[in-house]
Formats: C-alpha cells, sequence, structure tokens
C-alpha cells in the first residue's frame, strides 16, 4: 500500500490506463490543472490522477484499484458545481464521468428515460422534444451540467417551484460504491421495496457512491406556456406579486426576480431592451392546460398590477421568450458586465421573509464597501445574492467572502437553510455546523458511514469537521446480492 | 410476537426522547405505533409500544409559504381542517383521515391515486425531526420548500416502518385547494383499454389529479376508469370537454359523472376481506399484470374486491382467503417480482400472520445489503421493530 500518490507519477498512471486505456487517463500536470476546482475557482487542488471511465465496470475496478493504493476517490460530472463538491482531495483519483454521456434508453410508455451520468441535463430534453416529452430541473447551466451532478447535487432550477428538484425526478440508479460493488438503488417502477435508498443518493454530494446509471422520471410538454415579465419600483413590490399571486392558488412553473443590478447586468450581456431605471423585475411563466393557463396567467398579471408593478410584456414570439429566460440564465456570468469577480452565494428563506432579507443583505454589502446584486427564485425563496467586488483592490475579496458568510448567517435566522440548490460541498460546510446541531450531523453521517466506513468518497466535503465511522458498521454483508442482481429490467 | 408489555404514550418530542434513551438502557425492543391504520409486517419481538397519539402539536403553519411543521400523531384529518381555514390541502390520500396519523402516513409512504400528479409523501416532506434508536434527537432537511443542505433524512424516514427512527414532527408541503374538480367514469372498458385511456390522455396533454379503475368481475375481468380533473374552473371544463371527445372517439360507454373522493374506493377495497394485497408492476404492463397476477389471485378469494392506479402501476386486490389463495399469492407474486415488481401484503387475517404463507414483503431487492447496513448504523442492537421490515430489517 502507497501512502501518497502525487500527479505525474507514471506508475500509477499504467495501472489505471491498463483499466480504462491510455486516452481514458489524464496525468500529465497541465493537463491535470483543468480538474484543480469546479464552479467554486477559490479552492484548487491537483489531483493525482484523473481517470475517464466508459463502463460501470470501468468504474469500479478503478475505484477498486483506488482503494488498494489508498486513494480518495473524487467523482465529478461537468465539473460546473458551484460549491466545490468536485474539488479533487490531495493525491485523489478524480473519476471523470464525462465519456458516460449516453442516452440508454427512452421508455415513454412509463414516461421514464435511462442515461448514464455524464449525459447534460438539456441534452436529455432535447432527445425528448420530438416525442413531446422533457426532463424538469433545469439549472441555469442546463446546457453543460451533467445528470450525474445534478443527482449529487439535488440540482433545481427555475422550474422546480412547480415541478419540483432533481430527487422528485431521479428515481433510481446504479452506482459503484466505496469498496467497488455495483449496487442498483430505486427503480423506474412506481414504488420499490425496502429502504429509499435513491432519496438518499440524491443530494449526497458523491460521498455515497459513483453514479453510473440513472433512470429519470420525464413529462410531458405542457398545452401552454405563457411566459410575463414585469418590472417594479422595488424589491419589496416584486416581492408583494410574488406573495400575491401564490395566495392566490397559483402555482406558476417558475417565478424568477432580478433588482436593478441584476439587469443591469443582464442588458448590458444580452442586449434585451429591459428597463433599467426599475428597481426590480420578475420573470414568470405559468403553464399547463391551454384554457387554465389564459386564466392563471391573467391573474398573475392582476395581482402583479395590484402590487405595484410598473410596466407588463409578453414576449411577442418563442424567439423572444427564449431570449428572456436567456438572459436570465445568463445573469451569473454577465455579472461579468459590471464587476471584475462576484461571490455567489445560495441561501433560502420563507418566501414571506424576501423582502426583509433583501434589506438584511444590502446593508451587510453598504457596511463592507460593496455592492450585491440580487438574481432568484423567487417563488421558493432561494436567494441568489452575488457580492460583487474587485480582487485587485486588496482586501476587497476578503471582505466580499465574510459579507457572503454573514449573509448565510441570516437565512439561518429567518429559518432559512444555507444552500437551496448549490450543495455544501467544501464551500459551506463550516456553515453545516450552525444549522444542524452535533446530533444531526452525526444521525446524517450513519448514512455515510453505511455507504462507505472508510471515508474514501469525496472526504472532506458537507461536514464541517472530519467525522469517523465508530467501530460498530454492524454486519458487513458483501456483496452477494449486490453483484447478483437479477430484478432489474432493461 | 407476544403482545407488547408495556405502552408508551409520550406528550411532548423531549418527552419522547427521554423515554426512548431509558428504553435504549433498558435494552428494550420498541414497536412505534401511530393511528394502526397501516401496521405492515410484525417484529419478531416487541417488549414496548411506544404510541404517537400524544405527539398533537400543530408547531408552525405558515399559508403563504404552503409549508406546514405538524408533530406525529396529528390526524389527517385534523391537518385538512385546519389547511382547509387557509383554502389549502396535503395531497395525502388516506382510507381512515381521523385515525391516520401524519407520523404514520410518512413511516407507511401510504399514498393514493392523486399521486400521479402531485407526488408520494416523499415528495412532499421537506423536514423531519427524529428521535434515535439511542434516544437521541435530532433533525434533518428544513422548513422551506428548497434546501439542500445536509443529508435529507426526512425522505430516507419516509416508508422506513418505524425500523430506523421515531418520527416526531415533519414539515410537508401543501397545495392550494383547487377551484374546481370533477370525476368522470367510463364503464366497462378492458384491461387493454385502460392502457389506451391513459396514452390517449398523455397524447391529448391532459393532466388528470388522478385516475382510479375499479376492477369488476363475473365474466372476463373490466374496469370502471374514473378520471379526476382538479385545478380551476376553465382547466376542468377544458379537459372534461376534450376527455369526453376522447371517449367519443374511442367508443368508451357513456360517461358518468363520478366522485372525486377517492376514500369511499379506498374504503369499499378495505372492506373487502382480511387479506389486502398491492402490487407494482410498470404502467405499462397493466393488461399482463391483470392477466398474469390479478385475475388467477382474485378468483381464489371470496368477494374480492380491487382497484388500479394505472398511471402509477398499481393494483390493490382485497377479499377472503380460501385453500387454494396461498399457492395463488405465491404465483402471483413471482410472476411480478419476475417483471421486476413488488407485491406487499398489507392486511392478512389473523391465523396466518406471522406464518410464511402470506409473507408481507416479498424478495429483498438488489440493494438489500446496503439496507442491512443502514439499519445496523442507526439502530445496532437492532431494537426499534426487529423483523417487521423487507427481509428481516
Amino acid at each position: 500500500m502507497r501512502t501518497k500518490s502525487s500527479p505525474g507519477d507514471t506508475v500509477l498512471h499504467a495501472r489505471f490506463a491498463a483499466i480504462v486505456g491510455e486516452t481514458g487517463t489524464v496525468s500529465s500536470p497541465s493537463e491535470l490543472r483543468t480538474y484543480e476546482c469546479d464552479g467554486l475557482t477559490g479552492t484548487r487542488v491537483v489531483p493525482a490522477l484523473v481517470v475517464l471511465p466508459a463502463t460501470t465496470d470501468e468504474v469500479s475496478r478503478c475505484v477498486l484499484l483506488a482503494r488498494e493504493l489508498a486513494m480518495p476517490i473524487v467523482a465529478r460530472g461537468a465539473g460546473t458545481g458551484l460549491s466545490g463538491g468536485a474539488v479533487p482531495s490531495a493525491g485523489s483519483l478524480v473519476v471523470g464521468l464525462a465519456r458516460m454521456k449516453a442516452i440508454l434508453e427512452i421508455d415513454l410508455a412509463n414516461e421514464r428515460v435511462r442515461v448514464q451520468p455524464g449525459v447534460t441535463n438539456l441534452d436529455v430534453s432535447k432527445a425528448l422534444a420530438p416525442h413531446g416529452y422533457y426532463y424538469a430541473p433545469d439549472p441555469s447551466s442546463q446546457s453543460v451540467c451533467s445528470i450525474g451532478g445534478n443527482v449529487a447535487e439535488n440540482s433545481g432550477g427555475a422550474h422546480c417551484l412547480k415541478y419540483g428538484f432533481t430527487v422528485n425526478h431521479a428515481v433510481g440508479a446504479t452506482l459503484v460504491l466505496a469498496d467497488g460493488a455495483i449496487a442498483r438503488v430505486g427503480s423506474p417502477l412506481a414504488q420499490s421495496l425496502g429502504y429509499d435508498l435513491m432519496a438518499l443518493v440524491v443530494g449526497s454530494e458523491g460521498m455515497l457512491g459513483v453514479v453510473t446509471e440513472v433512470w429519470l422520471r420525464i413529462l410531458r410538454l405542457p398545452q401552454k406556456t405563457r411566459t410575463i415579465f414585469a418590472t417594479f419600483p422595488s424589491t419589496d413590490e416584486a416581492g408583494a406579486a410574488v406573495s400575491a399571486i401564490i395566495a392566490g392558488g397559483i402555482v406558476p412553473a417558475a417565478i424568477e426576480m432580478m433588482d436593478r443590478l441584476a439587469i443591469e447586468a443582464i442588458v448590458a450581456a444580452t442586449g434585451l431592451d429591459w428597463p433599467l431605471d426599475v428597481g426590480a423585475a420578475l420573470l414568470a411563466d405559468v403553464d399547463g392546460i391551454a384554457a387554465e393557463v389564459e386564466h392563471t396567467a391573467e391573474a398573475a398579471i392582476a395581482a402583479m398590477r395590484l402590487s405595484g408593478a410598473l410596466e407588463i410584456r409578453a414576449p411577442h414570439d418563442a424567439e423572444e421568450r427564449a431570449l428572456m429566460w436567456k438572459g436570465r440564465k445568463s445573469a451569473f456570468a454577465a455579472m461579468g458586465r459590471i464587476s471584475p469577480n462576484y461571490y455567489v452565494q445560495d441561501g433560502v428563506v420563507p418566501r414571506k421573509e424576501i423582502a426583509a432579507v433583501l434589506r438584511e443583505i444590502a446593508s451587510l454589502a453598504a457596511n463592507a464597501g460593496l455592492r450585491a446584486a440580487n438574481v432568484f427564485h423567487a417563488g421558493d425563496g432561494n436567494l441568489h445574492p452575488l457580492v460583487l467586488y474587485d480582487a485587485r483592490i486588496p482586501g476587497e475579496e476578503a471582505r466580499a467572502e465574510h459579507v457572503a458568510g454573514e449573509i448565510l448567517r441570516v437565512c439561518i435566522k429567518y429559518g432559512g437553510s444555507i444552500t437551496g440548490e448549490h450543495g455544501v460541498g467544501l464551500d459551506k460546510a463550516a456553515y453545516l455546523g450552525e444549522l444542524f446541531s452535533d446530533a444531526d450531523l452525526e444521525t446524517m453521517n450513519f448514512a455515510r458511514c453505511a455507504f462507505d466506513p472508510e471515508r474514501a468518497l469525496n472526504p472532506g466535503k458537507v461536514f464541517p469537521t472530519p467525522r469517523l465511522c465508530g467501530d460498530r458498521p454492524g454486519p458487513f454483508v458483501l456483496s452477494a446480492l449486490e453483484h447478483s442482481d437479477t430484478a432489474g429490467r432493461g | 410476537m407476544r403482545d407488547a408489555l408495556v405502552m408508551l404514550e409520550p406528550s411532548t418530542p423531549a418527552e419522547a426522547a427521554e423515554l426512548m434513551r431509558e428504553q435504549a438502557a433498558a435494552g428494550a425492543h420498541i414497536a412505534f405505533a401511530g393511528g394502526g391504520t397501516h401496521t405492515i409486517g410484525r417484529p419478531a419481538r416487541g417488549d414496548v409500544a411506544l404510541s404517537t397519539l400524544g405527539l398533537r402539536s400543530i408547531v408552525e403553519y405558515a399559508p403563504e409559504d404552503q409549508t406546514v411543521t405538524v408533530e406525529a400523531g396529528v390526524t389527517v384529518a385534523q391537518l385538512a381542517g385546519l389547511l382547509a381555514t387557509r383554502g389549502q390541502r396535503l395531497v395525502l390520500e388516506v382510507a381512515d383521515p381521523d385515525r391516520a396519523t401524519i407520523g404514520g402516513a410518512i413511516a407507511a409512504n401510504i399514498s393514493g391515486p392523486r399521486r400521479m400528479r402531485f407526488g408520494s409523501l416523499k415528495d412532499l416532506i421537506l423536514g423531519v425531526s427524529l428521535v434515535r434508536a439511542d434516544g437521541v434527537a435530532a433533525r434533518a432537511g428544513g422548513k422551506v420548500v428548497k434546501n439542500v443542505a445536509g443529508f435529507d433524512l426526512s425522505k430516507l424516514l419516509v416508508g422506513s416502518h418505524g425500523t430506523l427512527a421515531l418520527i416526531t414532527a415533519a414539515t410537508l408541503r401543501v397545495h392550494p385547494l383547487p377551484e374546481a374538480s370533477r370525476a368522470l367514469r367510463f364503464s366497462a372498458l378492458s384491461p387493454a383499454m385502460v392502457w389506451e385511456a391513459v396514452i390517449a390522455l398523455r397524447a391529448r396533454q391532459l393532466e388528470p389529479a388522478a385516475l382510479v379503475a375499479q376492477r369488476r368481475t363475473g365474466g372476463p375481468a373490466y374496469y370502471d376508469l374514473d378520471i379526476i380533473f382538479e385545478g380551476f374552473r376553465s382547466g376542468v371544463d377544458a379537459q372534461s370537454e376534450s376527455c369526453l371527445a376522447c371517449a367519443d372517439e374511442r367508443g368508451w360507454a357513456a360517461a358518468h359523472a363520478a366522485s372525486e373522493d377517492t376514500q369511499a374506493d379506498d374504503a369499499r377495497i378495505r372492506a373487502a376481506g382480511p387479506l389486502r394485497v398491492q402490487c407494482t408492476t410498470l404502467p405499462s404492463e397493466f393488461a399482463e399484470t391483470d392477466a398474469g397476477a390479478i385475475e388467477p389471485f382474485s378468483r381464489t378469494l371470496v368477494e374480492s374486491s380491487a382497484n388500479a392506479y394505472p398511471a402509477l402501476g398499481i393494483f390493490t386486490v382485497a377479499g377472503t382467503p380460501t385453500p387454494a389463495t396461498p399457492a395463488a399469492f405465491a404465483s402471483a407474486r413471482a410472476w411480478i417480482e419476475g417483471r421486476g415488481g413488488s407485491l406487499i401484503v398489507e392486511t392478512q387475517p389473523p391465523a396466518s400472520a406471522g406464518t410464511p404463507e402470506f409473507a408481507p414483503w416479498g424478495t429483498p431487492p438488489p440493494s438489500f445489503a446496503l439496507m442491512q447496513r443502514l439499519k445496523s448504523r442507526f439502530d445496532p442492537d437492532h431494537r426499534l421493530a426487529p423483523g417487521r421490515f423487507v427481509g428481516g430489517l
């Protein structure tokens, strides 16, 4: 057994290349740097080696070999995560799933698809569109982020207000456990026997296994979708409009808020003709049965007017609608137009507290001499404050990071959460202990220890302090059942 | 199993934790009980029964956020009454809402036909407060609708049948009560036609809240299909018209108004007899499942009653068993498991309970070893309803 594997180790490279082939390994120091971080760019660790397996069996053999070599294992999808969930550990094997991107089966009769983890979220919907179906969770990064990453993070998106998150749509998976065993959890059926392990795997941030296949629930496209864009004097009125719509018994497919700074950035980046002299804007979709959508759209517009909307627009055609949504979904990237750097946060608060929390965020930023832009999922209270800063100015980055952390504390204070969809990862591990007690975290750790008692998978993530698995692992019956899967179909 | 010697009924979550600590120290085996409407499987040993009926506080109701936090012993009817005052509902269909508790519904993963539109409790639960086997109180998830902080144990506890931890409170997502609803009944559809109806509704992009197919016998099997629409009136009217046009095209028997209340149908099945099973297969195998498992099994029952949720692939059959039933049951289970499905015995006559005749769960699933490991981490001494759940968990 080796103690530490380091980048550029040719013996190491050869042993893994024997499993995945020369083209399935990345070991040159310059190429390895591509994998040193994910969307959280502030923390960078070069892994010992990256493998790009093509099959579940290859993943299993790589995991087994990594364990033999005492290497930590970090699974990686597209690397778009924003909480550092895919940042390598020192000396780790990164299992990149980019080559496993096939859509294996489209079962329209049962409204399920079986996909490999490397397929992008949008490619699933694109493959389904000719059949009149789509995959509902739609993270803003959906054109690049992978289904495997979505499963790890329990990704959401704008349209999860009505349709739910990855956990509501990913119904079964094949995963490689920390000991290399291949397990099947959940199924394409409406219910499976035993504990709902799939619900545990979704959102476990790569700490329970490496997912190599996923069954997804798919939805029929709605008869009609109406998109509404409305501007308001401030986020207070926009927030009141959101509350009034929901109070009217309407569940929009999506309802997104952008404040003045966010609108400015989006307009600069996209050329959309949105007004710049407003305090906030809402972008909402109502969808469903055509006759009902006419009713709910008009009711939503009426609620917006009553709440003080300045202007209400509808896109003229599908192209303009797509552009509006593209504007919203490119908002993070657009921040580059108004600030050299930004720190994105992902807190959640009860919907009724949005206005108060936005005021606290503004004052936190102002007190630190910074600006905060807000573009977020207003319907479910999932805030995305962007703390803007200039890294070239000494001290600004540290102040921005401090403000971002304080924002999470505000979310906790109002009874919310430190992350709605980006995950805990490395970035928020320190705050998880402020949201949960030691007993809570210890109980969550039971699940991790059941799957990975030696904590080889994505170590150092999520949990604020290293947690051992104790000496009572119970009967360790591996793994004839795992391998002799007979119940799965197709 | 011998009957529990002691019955505990804590009135607060803190008291529940205290009692659980005492029982842990004594090494007692504990079975949790809610309203007792849906208890599946029997623990191999039970020294103590802990009832959640004393935990009946509404902790927090936030209508603006469409969330509610309640203690485990709150009944489904009590919660429904509260939510209705604000024009909302928890989409949870149970047979006996006056007795069924929220905690019990979560532990037993109860769902009804509206699940096709609103999901099961796994999709509605947002957070949980629990007491572990060792008496330590903990929570997971939260009270906001969107949250990925930490491992969400609340969803793991859905359907865990009291074998991992005591649920003391839960936060649930609620929905607006519909402005209108309408149920249409199409009678005398063959099993193949029921499945064709599911496909036809999808082709028209209709969004029924529920589909319930009531099985009729005497001659070849046929079904009466209830299609339930809910929402704003304009949508319900449009969907009903589209559905009727579809029925005309396909020559389905004339529609009758039916009840949107699915609990009545559930109660009818429950009253049919002491043996009740639930089968799940792929929805597309509706007609095959009917012919391959439901028909030969139900033929052996006296006064059998059955229904199906065709969009979900779920069948429920009940009746009084005859001497031919055990063999037919075994064949039906083998047939269904051979197709990757499952057959669960929800209730059975006292005489057969605990015998292998109508074993509640069937063959453990492929990831069973992981489930054993999970059970051992949460309940290392196997004191929580040991042996009640699948494979003796």
